[in-house]
């Protein structure tokens, strides 16, 4: 367990060097500037506002720094051939995979807690009702981004960063529009389009499980069972993808 | 070894900076030419890039729409309203402020009771109706778009009776609702919903007024019969009816008028048929409409 510990708090020490602490204050700005800009120009929707711009720039921000962060990190320490430092010690080379890619959501989870607190206090200092769903919002965010850091991953096992990135951007945008993929397919007279449409939806990961967002702006109850599915659906798709990346990057030969 | 001195980069930088702060300026006005439509993006596509934060855009476009009602002048730049408030509860159907504010401030009088923008804020009012069926303010607002601007006292008196079903309606507007369906001639439409009414008040008093409004109705009614008598009587002879007398004895009126509240008929310098007792017409009152005769015989 120890060298799994150091790798996550190594991961999270060289985030930190490398200044990715600035989102947070990048985002205390922009919350600072759109409520103060909103108060001004709004009309009857202040708690609307507050709450789309809190949660969507906390979201952008994150799931931005996640894909950065996630696709450059193995293809990274092969560019710079410490990845043959690594492989030199007694550690298998899943358990640096899935130590690094702790050490990333660790990094994500303490910017997302940072965020969320200042989103909070904000709300709170607004006198704007904080609702179960604003809750949700944030926790379920947390597990869109283990899929897509996970997606990152696997992509970073055996791709370039450039390649990775791209891939999970392009599956960030195709995540969320699963669920109009499968719908429009299963609309279509052609059972061979129906089906394309629905295992595109399968393979995929439906992100729009995790958005919670459209909740909290409408105050919209949650379902505890709801979200507890969405969560495991989450840490089961995560799973998958890592143990594809352990596969392909045990395969990998660094010669 | 050259010197690693930073000078150069520095007196750029400087230099730089000042051309920047010299040459910086507010963003430009338009030339104010002919007014132009806003461009927006298809929702489509908005849809497509901003999937998982349509609310956020959906806020953008909000924003907007406030600001284009705080720029908006001419009937026309008020018109601008639409396609923003259009587009914004595409994006979010459930935005339901944006139907109400955007279907208030849309009508625009461009002078003399000349309206405009009206098509728009109706049509922006049926479509937040679709998605709030039960939302009070924008069933009123609606049936007045279709009262006061597109004349459709019959729609508009439908809007109103739904609306006086819902909860916290005010006490006025099924009688409104009466007076519009006599208004655009379905007496019978506004007697059932009258009577219903009257049958299914709680207390005294409301039951008195609906069976008042029932008698009013009733009157309308025959007041109705009476005018349509007037017309055929003019088709004739080319010049109205002296009394209701001269068209029950000449055939016109096959039995004569009756008034629940017992009064007498005549037919007023204006050639409409007024009753005694009823010293208005059930009907919307405009400024060219008082709904009452001003020279109203003594007695008869």
């Amino acid at each position: 367990m120890g060298p799994f510990i150091a790798l996550a708090l190594n991961g999270f020490r060289e985030a930190r060097r490398n200044r990715v602490t600035l989102l947070v204050a990048i985002f205390a700005l922009a919350m600072l500037m759109s409520t103060t800009l909103v108060l001004e120009i709004t009309v009857g929707t202040f708690d609307r506002v507050i709450t789309d711009v809190g949660l969507g720039a906390m979201s952008l921000m994150l799931v931005l720094l996640a894909i950065f962060l996630s696709s450059g990190l193995i293809s990274r320490e092969i560019e710079r051939r410490t990845i043959f430092l690594m492989v030199s010690k007694p550690l298998s080379r899943g358990a640096f995979l899935v130590g690094r890619l702790a050490g990333n959501m660790l990094t994500v989870t303490v910017l997302q807690l940072l965020m969320a607190a200042l989103f909070f206090a904000m709300m709170s200092f607004y006198e704007s009702p904080i609702s179960p769903a604003h809750l949700a919002a944030v926790g379920m965010l947390w597990f869109e981004l283990w899929v897509l850091s996970a997606v990152g991953f696997l992509m970073s096992s055996f791709s370039s960063q450039m390649v990775s990135a791209f891939v999970t951007v392009s599956v960030y945008f195709a995540g969320h529009l699963s669920s109009d993929i499968y719908k429009l397919a299963s609309k279509s007279e052609s059972g061979a389009i129906q089906a394309l449409g629905k295992a595109v939806y399968y393979v995929l990961p439906d992100l729009s499980r995790f958005n919670y967002r459209p909740h909290a702006t409408y105050y919209a109850p949650v379902t505890s069972s709801e979200l507890l599915s969405a969560a495991a659906y989450g840490m089961a798709f995560t799973g998958v993808l890592v143990a594809l990346a352990v596969v392909l990057f045990n395969r990998r030969d660094f010669r | 070894m050259r010197s690693r001195t930073s000078l150069p980069a520095l007196l750029a930088g400087a230099f730089c900076l000042s051309a920047l702060v010299l040459l910086a300026a507010p963003p430009r006005q338009q030339p104010r030419g002919p007014h132009q439509e806003p461009l927006l993006p298809r929702q489509e596509l908005l849809r497509l890039v901003g999937r998982g934060y349509l609310e956020l855009v959906a806020d953008y476009f909000w924003l907007q729409t406030i600001q284009s009602t705080g720029r908006a002048f001419l009937a026309e730049e008020y018109g601008d309203v639409y396609p923003y408030a259009d587009l914004t509860t595409d994006l979010d159907p459930k935005f339901g402020l944006v139907y109400v504010f955007a279907g208030s401030v849309l009508p625009t009088n461009t002078g003399r009771e000349i309206w405009a923008n009206t098509d728009e804020s109706t049509r922006l009012l049926r479509k937040g109706l679709k998605q709030f069926p039960n939302d009070l303010k924008m069933h009123v607002l609606l049936a007045y778009n279709l009262s006061a601007f597109h004349k459709q006292y019959q729609e508009a008196a439908q809007v109103l009776e739904r609306a006086s079903k819902l909860p916290g309606a005010p006490s006025y507007l099924p009688a409104l609702a009466t007076r519009l369906y006599a208004q655009s001639g379905s007496v019978d439409s506004g007697l059932a919903l009258a009577r219903t009414l009257a049958n299914s008040a709680e207390d005294e008093e409301t039951r008195e007024i609906f069976k008042q409004r029932v008698r009013d109705l009733e009157l309308e009614g025959e007041l109705r019969r009476v005018e349509a008598s007037i017309g055929r009587f003019r088709q004739e002879f080319g010049v109205a009816p002296p009394d209701v007398d001269t068209l029950l004895w000449l055939g016109f009126l096959d039995r004569p008028p009756y008034d629940p509240k017992n009064g007498g008929f005549f037919i007023g310098s204006d050639e409409r048929a007024y009753s005694h007792t009823q010293q208005r017409r059930l009907e919307i009152f405009t400024p060219n409409n008082r709904g009452y005769q001003w020279a109203m015989p003594m007695e008869q």
